[in-house]
């Protein structure tokens, strides 16, 4: 393996996580609310929570379509 | 087909059989260990999905690979007989088996390799073996992979925990274990995919071998599903040793590092695997649990178990190795050598499954016991932080 291939492993795979990561995190607080704070969950919190939730689902859907050979 | 070759070829697709049962139960832990550990999944209902899911994976992927070897063998100067593939298997059937004892995550495609390089050696010469590959393919990867997906692993839990650093706990964790759930079952598709291909190709090669199928064709339907049974049942088998190693022994995993663990998995096998080189999945996940337990303030990780890994992935290509090598001294010797082998190898195997009997360890137990020691300050610390 070239030390290139490891550095772009490495940068890609750690980009992704993250911004999965993120996502995942932000919708979950957005549709949950901090603590104590239930009643800041309005629908604008709600629909951006879901967005981002979708945000995830499609990066699930793409790594299906990278799993599943006849797709590609 | 003489009786002697029908008696070799049953061996190796039997022997191949049990690699793959065993590659199945040995990576149950790389997908669902974190899960198990955290709540996120029973223990059987999670051994239940991931057979389920590697049972769907071999019937979506069944390109079987060019080269049963990945290049690690010369397969253009030596021919790979029915007797180096079976002695290759047993090495790494053995291999796998006391790993699985001794509760260690070993990859068993490197000992897949190093079983089949120690037969061609003995059978062929060591002109057979490719050592750059060796060095590029096995040894280098079993030491940067864990790097990789542990800093990805380490990034995303602590990018996630600023994120969610106000919210209820008890809500946060409820929502990481439904994204754990996600993240594992892609994992265990992804294993199925792709390691009940390695048996398929082998069982193939060996028919194209006898003249029994035509050269250049792919796997039969048959081989599909009996390769598809294998891993399945292993992987509901459980090897609770392992799972137990990675989900309790390593570090204290809660949903959140679960999640990112898994995600982190994921990404970096299918990341490499699409820039056209792979990773071992078992290296993977482990590296990503060690990295995720770093990445949580007060948090700690068993050391003394990291190292033990690293030393078991290390020697894992040598000493499947010696073992094909020495299965395929007595082979080679003729039918009674190749039955030698066989009987052999099921009497150590029952040997490796009587010592395990001494300690079970099963969905009931397997998330009890725990060798980490959270260190008190750092945690008492990190509790008046959040």
């Amino acid at each position: 393996m070239q030390i290139a291939n490891f550095f772009l492993v490495l940068a890609v795979a750690t980009v992704i996580v993250c911004g999965v990561g993120f996502l995942f995190a932000s919708g979950l607080r957005l549709l949950v609310g901090d603590e104590g704070r239930q009643d800041q969950v309005g629908g604008a919190r709600k629909a951006l929570a879901y967005v981002c939730f979708a945000g995830c689902v499609a990066v699930v859907v793409y790594a299906l379509y990278l799993i599943i050979p006849v797709f590609h | 087909m003489d009786p002697v070759t029908l008696i070799v070829v049953v061996l190796v697709i039997a022997t191949a059989l049990v690699f793959d049962f065993t590659n199945g139960f040995h990576d149950t832990a790389n997908a669902m260990a974190t899960s198990i550990a955290t709540g996120a999944l029973k223990p059987k209902t999670a051994v239940m999905a991931a057979g389920t899911l590697n049972l769907i994976g071999a019937f979506l992927s069944t390109e079987v690979a060019k080269t049963i070897s990945g290049g690690i063998i010369n397969e253009q100067q030596v021919t790979i007989e029915a007797g180096f593939i079976f002695a290759g298997l047993v090495g790494a059937i053995l291999w796998n088996l006391i790993t699985w004892l001794v509760g260690l995550p070993s990859s068993s495609s490197h000992a897949l390799f190093g079983g089949l390089v120690g037969a061609v050696i003995v059978g062929a010469g060591v002109e057979g073996v490719n050592f750059m590959a060796v060095l590029n393919k096995i040894l280098i990867p079993a030491l940067i992979s864990p790097i990789i997906a542990g800093f990805a692993a380490f990034c995303a839990v602590r990018v996630m925990s600023v994120v969610v650093r106000k919210m209820n706990e008890q809500q946060m964790e409820e929502g990481y274990r439904h994204g754990q759930t996600v993240t594992a079952c892609l994992l265990a598709l992804s294993h199925g995919t792709n390691d009940a291909q390695k048996t398929m190709g082998i069982i193939t090669l060996t028919l194209i071998a006898v003249g029994e199928q035509a050269s250049g064709t792919g796997p039969q339907f048959w081989v599909v599903l009996i390769c598809g049974l294998a891993i399945a049942l292993g992987t509901y088998m459980g090897g609770w040793r392992v799972i137990r190693t990675l989900g309790k022994g390593l570090t204290e995993v809660t949903p959140l590092q679960g999640f990112a663990s898994e995600a982190a998995s994921t990404t970096t096998i299918l990341v490499s695997s699409h820039l056209g080189f792979a990773l071992s999945t078992t290296q993977v996940c482990s590296g990503s649990i060690i990295g995720c337990g770093l990445g949580k303030k007060g948090n700690a990780v068993n050391w003394k178990v990291a190292g033990k890994m690293l030393i078991a992935w290390l020697i894992t290509f040598p000493a499947a190795g010696l073992v094909g090598a020495l299965a395929c001294a007595i082979a080679k010797t003729g039918i009674y050598g190749t039955l030698a082998v066989a009987v052999i190898f099921v009497v150590l195997a029952f040997i490796i499954f009587r010592l395990s009997r001494r300690n079970p360890v099963n969905a009931a137990n397997v998330n009890e016991g725990t060798d980490v020691k959270l260190n008190p300050t750092n945690n008492a610390a990190a509790s008046v932080q959040e």
